[in-house]
């Protein structure tokens, strides 16, 4: 159909008179003609009314769960609509990189504001405008805070994707991964204390752990610091309303995905990833980060700024390779913090702690036991022998989504205030039927 | 303007019920001792703040953004509908399989038409961006040469290169080997044959280069490459001047990686999201990062290869930004796909015939972009391309990408692509006309400009002194 392409047959004829070639495909003169390729076996092009059906049919072919109890990394939280009108502002939503500052005022501002609140829930001191994603963040933090051929200390308790992605990167930096077994993903100070020796360059926790226990984050701190390595926290940002964030424990830099602030599940993306660190190492902080200054005539201005870190100055010497972010999604973030505000975002935390302990009292008297003590925040993992198959499908048919599976006895649950007592007692009557 | 945390506070809205479990369950003290700083605002406020804000950003929506290797083209509305269906938007990525039907078919349908876009035979849609798929193909590459039992360490990287490439190079393991282009802008052949060598795991290759023009001797250079033993590896950054003209699984190339928020409408959102798919030949298959979307029979299925470097990204990627994408492609089709890179390459054309006299780059035919070096008007006036961009925007253009590539001096990068009309092409040229003859008449007026945004030109040498990074508690 050729969509989108704004010209006349005589707009094309003039314009190729100027450039003075015959035809448009006269403009491919130094390109060999073997080289060239036919047209793409693709269909032909949609008008846009039969694009609408065909992506609606798509989407109709997704199962939406009316009742969702699965975390593990992706959460459904209430998303106050003020957060989708704001991203849809096309002076947003199409800018590039405010690579302009006059006229990119509004977009750096605004990533100005974000870094604010995500140092401010972190307790850090700054925070850059964004990574791809919380398992990015952490493994290029890592490799800012690693030296080539030293050691990382983590554990089990950290999220799968976080592991896989750090094994990825940090292979090719010659960074080893010393990973402590734990019984119940909660990394313990003394397990660490007695696994943690001097070559051990930094160590690697999340808060709460995949499994939803919660991590004394603040006595970790303590046995990190203690042998001088660096202390990178991971982690669900919306607990940190309720428990120690990262810079009360004394962390080095504070990663995650920040997705539970105004972001929908989306199978998994965009995401943003957030990083924030202490003053003293922002120039190892990769990414984009704006900075507050004035104009000549004194007026408040916001621009790009410590760009010799970055790729575009740096090139082979750059931080990091990172170019694009999420910023859109890190303005999400912003604009449903500004809305919420530190009471909403405290409500919010409550009601998840709240849902999901009177959820796991529930299932523990629906015969759905927890498979590990300890505090947790709103995550946490149930053991039903050889039941998780048979639980999911039941709950499955009352348009829940269960907790994950984690294997045939085990599974992961999620509650969040978005999860009614009507809902949990469905859920708790489904399995008990189902075991 | 005031800072979101310097409004008065207000009353925040309620946006959720308080808990049913309120008064059975308590919640204990966890020991937070600094309490969240975070301001009250009535909902009114912060729709104002916002409504402010974005009328201080610019984006496609609000004029013309030849901004040169950035393909600022048109977002279309229908791509956002799609993406804001609610059978995309609220599906969990640990959903079964069985429940996300729709979700991978388009995955696969997408997979299937880059892999045919660009002549490759597998694909991944994990990499967030350009540079995350850079490093993902060259993870890849590394992969391949180990399981030869090789160990090669250096990529050749063209000098006029992204700086995503060598970039991405190093974040991989790799030493970066810079490669002199001739005076045609092109990669030097001489000091390819000198540079390519047992240890050269790849050359990273923009085709067209960033100076907007076709790599003639690409099939040169992909011999050379490949009997030193290398791979070719296509940077997808200008794939918008060629798509459905040639592809570069053609032209030698063994991996590719593309922007989606590029070539395929996606919109920039202020800096990303993005999507950057890689696409490799049958042989490098088996290394892709998992999960790659498979088919088998009806049935769609998450695969791990064989041989998977691993993981790139948690879940799937950009998944909101592959919906986009699609959608275009599906509107585009057989025929729009090689007529937007032909509109693209004639509206630069175009754009740069108009204004060749005062704004002068490399003679005769440019393909979707072209560099046009300011050098002559600063020596003679001291008026600068960054000088010209401010006067740019006081006509309500977003200026060209100023200062690369880095091997031409005061270097300006128009991208006009192929979604701007003959009008608006003849207005961006008759501004710079008139700024020009600005330029030559009284040279000193550029020091004040821009004259129209909300504030002048940000002292960026204080911002890096004095680090203001967040606001004041």
């Amino acid at each position: 159909m050729g969509a989108y392409i704004p010209h006349s047959a005589k707009d094309v004829e003039e314009m190729l008179a100027v450039i003075g070639v015959s035809n448009l495909d006269a403009l491919y003169a130094d390109i060999d003609d073997e080289l060239k390729c036919a047209a793409p076996d693709l269909p032909p092009g949609m008008s846009e009314s039969e694009v609408r059906r065909k992506m609606k049919e798509l989407a109709a072919k997704n199962r939406v769960y009316p009742t969702v109890m699965r975390g593990a990394g992706a959460y459904r939280h209430y998303i106050p609509e003020i957060v989708d009108n704001v991203v849809s502002r096309p002076s947003f939503l199409t800018a590039y990189t405010p690579y302009q500052a006059e006229m990119s005022q509004g977009v750096l501002q605004a990533i100005f504001e974000y870094q604010t609140y995500m140092a401010r829930i972190t307790g850090m001191e700054v925070a850059n405008a964004s990574m791809y994603s919380g398992a990015t963040a952490a493994a290029e933090a890592v490799m800012q805070l690693v030296r080539p051929g030293g050691k990382l200390l983590t554990s089990d308790g950290i999220r799968p994707d976080t592991m896989e992605v750090l094994k990825t990167y940090l292979s090719s930096k010659n960074i080893d991964i010393v990973v402590l077994k734990t019984e119940n993903g909660v990394l313990e100070p003394e397990t660490l204390q007695n696994a943690l020796t001097s070559d051990i360059s930094a160590v690697y926790v999340e808060q709460p752990a995949y499994f939803g226990g919660i991590l004394d984050l603040q006595g970790i701190g303590a046995v990190v610091k203690a042998i001088g390595a660096k202390y990178i926290v991971g982690g669900n940002p919306l607990a940190y309303a309720l428990l120690p964030s990262p810079g009360e424990a004394g962390a080095d830099v504070a990663v995650g995905d920040a997705q539970p602030f105004g972001i929908p599940l989306s199978l998994g993306g965009a995401y943003v990833g957030y990083y924030a660190t202490k003053k003293s190492l922002v120039r190892k902080m990769p990414g984009r980060i704006v900075g507050r200054t004035s104009d000549s005539t004194g007026r408040r201005a916001f621009a790009l700024t410590l760009q010799p870190r970055e790729q575009h100055i740096k090139r082979e010497r750059a931080l990091s390779n990172i170019c694009s972010n999420q910023a859109l999604q890190a303005l999400r973030v912003a604009v449903y913090l500004a809305a919420t505000g530190a009471s909403g975002l405290e409500k919010v935390a409550r009601s998840c702690y709240l849902n999901a302990h009177y959820a796991a009292e529930r299932f523990e008297r629906a015969g759905m036991k927890r498979a590990y003590p300890g505090e947790f925040f709103n995550e946490f993992v149930t053991y039903t022998p050889g039941k998780s198959a048979a639980i999911e499908e039941a709950l499955g048919n009352e348009g829940i989504l269960s907790g994950l599976r984690l294997d045939e006895d085990r599974m992961l649950w999620c509650f969040t205030e978005l999860n009614t007592i009507d809902e949990i007692e469905r859920a708790a009557g489904a399995a008990e039927e189902a075991i | 303007m005031k800072l979101i945390f310097e409004y008065a506070p207000s009353k925040a809205n309620d946006y959720i019920p308080a808990s049913g479990a309120e008064g059975k369950i308590s919640v204990p003290d966890f020991g937070k001792e600094i309490k969240l700083e975070l301001p009250e605002l009535a909902e009114v406020v912060v729709a104002r703040h916002y409504a402010a804000l974005s009328r201080m950003a610019f984006g496609v929506d609000d004029g013309a953004y030849p901004l040169g290797s950035c393909t600022m083209k048109y977002n279309p509305k229908i791509n956002e509908y799609a993406a804001s269906l609610e059978g995309f938007t609220d599906i969990h990525p640990a959903e079964r399989a069985k429940d996300l039907g729709g979700a991978m078919e388009l995955m696969y349908g997408l997979g299937e038409a880059l892999k045919e876009i660009t002549g490759m035979d597998g694909v991944t849609l994990s990499p967030a961006a350009g540079a995350h798929g850079e490093y993902t193909a060259l993870r890849i590459i590394d992969a391949y040469h180990r399981s030869r039992g090789e160990q090669r360490k250096k990529i050749l990287v063209p000098d006029s290169a992204h700086g995503t490439n060598p970039a991405s190079a190093a974040i991989a393991g790799f030493e970066v080997v810079n490669v002199p282009s001739d005076s045609d802008h092109g990669v030097d052949i001489e000091a390819l044959k000198r540079l390519a060598d047992s240890d050269t795991a790849a050359l990273m290759l923009t085709n067209p280069t960033t100076l907007g023009l076709f790599e003639k001797n690409i099939s040169v250079i992909a011999n050379i490459v490949h009997g030193a033993g290398g791979l070719m590896y296509y940077d997808g950054a200008n794939l918008n001047a060629v798509m459905g003209v040639v592809r570069p699984g053609d032209m030698g190339f063994d991996a590719v990686h593309l922007n989606l928020h590029k070539t395929f409408s996606a919109p920039h959102g202020g800096g990303g999201p993005g999507a950057g798919p890689v696409g490799v030949k049958a042989f490098l298959k088996d290394f892709l990062p998992y999960p790659v979307v498979g088919r088998r029979g009806e049935e769609y299925v998450f695969e791990r290869p064989e041989k998977s470097i691993g993981k790139v990204n948690a879940f799937y990627g950009n998944f909101s930004v592959l919906i986009r994408a699609y959608a275009y492609i599906l509107s585009l089709g057989k025929e729009g796909i090689p007529l937007s890179a032909k509109t693209a390459v004639l509206n630069a054309n175009y754009l740069k015939a108009l204004i060749s006299a005062e704004y002068p780059s490399a003679p005769g035919l440019c393909m979707h972009e072209f560099v046009a070096s300011m050098e002559n008007l600063k020596r003679e006036t001291g008026v600068t391309a960054s000088d010209i961009a401010k006067a740019m925007i006081d006509k309500g253009i977003h200026p060209p990408t100023i200062y690369f590539p880095l091997t031409v001096h005061e270097a300006m990068m128009f991208e006009p692509t192929e979604t701007e009309t003959k009008e608006t092409l003849d207005y961006i040229a008759g501004s710079l006309k008139e700024i020009y003859a600005v330029a030559l008449k009284d040279p000193e007026a550029f020091k004040k400009f821009p004259l129209t945004t909300p504030v002048g030109r940000p002292d960026e040498v204080a911002a890096a002194k004095d680090m203001r990074l967040t606001a004041d508690m």
